[in-house]
């Protein structure tokens, strides 16, 4: 055996293990995508809270009001970025000449939807209950903990994606009022970094 | 070198059963068709390569209807995943010696 077969040899090990264990069509673009949506989200909510001020001597709470509004924009975000995110990951999954449903890929949304499903259902019984105020610290914590849990199956750097949202949610938690701000921070701008940081240091790279 | 060289296993040397194996020892089970897909091979360039791992006892094959779909998942053997650590230190070991 020649030296760069055995180089050969441990690449193709390598390889072989990681594409057959982590889910890796994972596109930088559509979480810069993402935390575009989100910021727009952010904005139009933030515009809509403004509205409410406006009218004096209103009986009820007036944020009741505004809910269907604040939840129909959040929809609209998220079927959004789920849309994205499938788009983006099937167009990379077949310029890597990989299937994008896979055992793999079976296995990553699984761990990442069921936490995230969990959090989803949660903010609605909040939302019954009135418990509005804690809605945003919720959304980011749950979303910090899927993404942390999706991790071990796809790329490593997700992880710390998650611990951000995680730091995030948790500073939310403890300070009233600064929910749409931190939680554009976690859905916007930390999205957006990570997806330059990826599309950078990842697909370049690999691409190279 | 030599000692090394005896321990790198004759059974590894195809490309397509290295990969078999490599999807296996992070795999508990994979099935016919993903593996296929994963290593870019032909179905009988598969087949053989597996019947041969099979037949060395590295592998063991399940074969299950799932409808009327025949469906067959492999999965490695305590002898499979030993065989492939050995193979692998020795790969480690003669790349050490060519290092240095």
């Amino acid at each position: 055996m020649k030296d760069n077969e055995a180089v050969e040899a441990v690449k193709e090990i390598r390889v072989m293990m990681e594409k057959s264990s982590r889910f890796l069509s994972f596109s930088g673009t559509s979480a810069i995508l993402i935390g575009v949506y989100a910021l727009a989200g952010a904005f139009i909510v933030h515009r809509i809270i403004l509205s409410v001020e406006d009218i004096p001597g209103y009986s009820v709470p007036g944020w009741i009001g505004i809910v269907p509004d604040i939840v129909l924009v959040a929809l609209i975000v998220f079927v959004l970025s789920l849309v994205t995110i499938l788009f983006f990951s099937a167009r990379k999954a077949r310029k890597m000449n990989s299937s994008f449903v896979s055992g793999v890929a079976y296995r990553t949304f699984l761990n990442f939807f069921l936490p995230l499903a969990t959090g989803g259902v949660f903010c609605l019984a909040l939302l019954v209950r009135g418990e509005a105020g804690i809605i945003a610290p919720v959304m980011l914590l749950f979303y910090g903990l899927s993404l942390i849990n999706a991790s071990k199956y796809t790329y490593g750097s997700i992880f710390w994606l998650g611990c951000g949202q995680l730091l995030l949610g948790l500073i939310c938690a403890f300070f009233p009022g600064t929910g749409l701000l931190l939680w554009s921070i976690g859905f916007g701008v930390l999205h957006i970094i990570y997806g330059i940081y990826f599309y950078f240091r990842v697909e370049r790279e690999s691409a190279a | 070198m030599i000692e090394h060289l005896e321990d790198i296993n004759k059974a590894f040397e195809s490309k397509v059963r290295l990969g078999v194996m490599s999807v296996l020892m992070v795999n508990d089970e994979i099935d016919f068709n993903s593996l296929k897909e994963l290593l870019g091979v032909t179905d009988g360039n598969l087949a053989s390569h597996t019947r041969a791992l099979e037949n060395l006892e590295y592998i063991a094959v399940r074969k299950q209807f799932v409808g009327r779909k025949p469906r067959t998942t492999f999965a490695r053997t305590e002898k499979g995943e030993k065989a492939f650590r050995e193979h692998l230190h020795a790969l480690e070991s003669f790349l050490n010696k060519v290092e240095r």
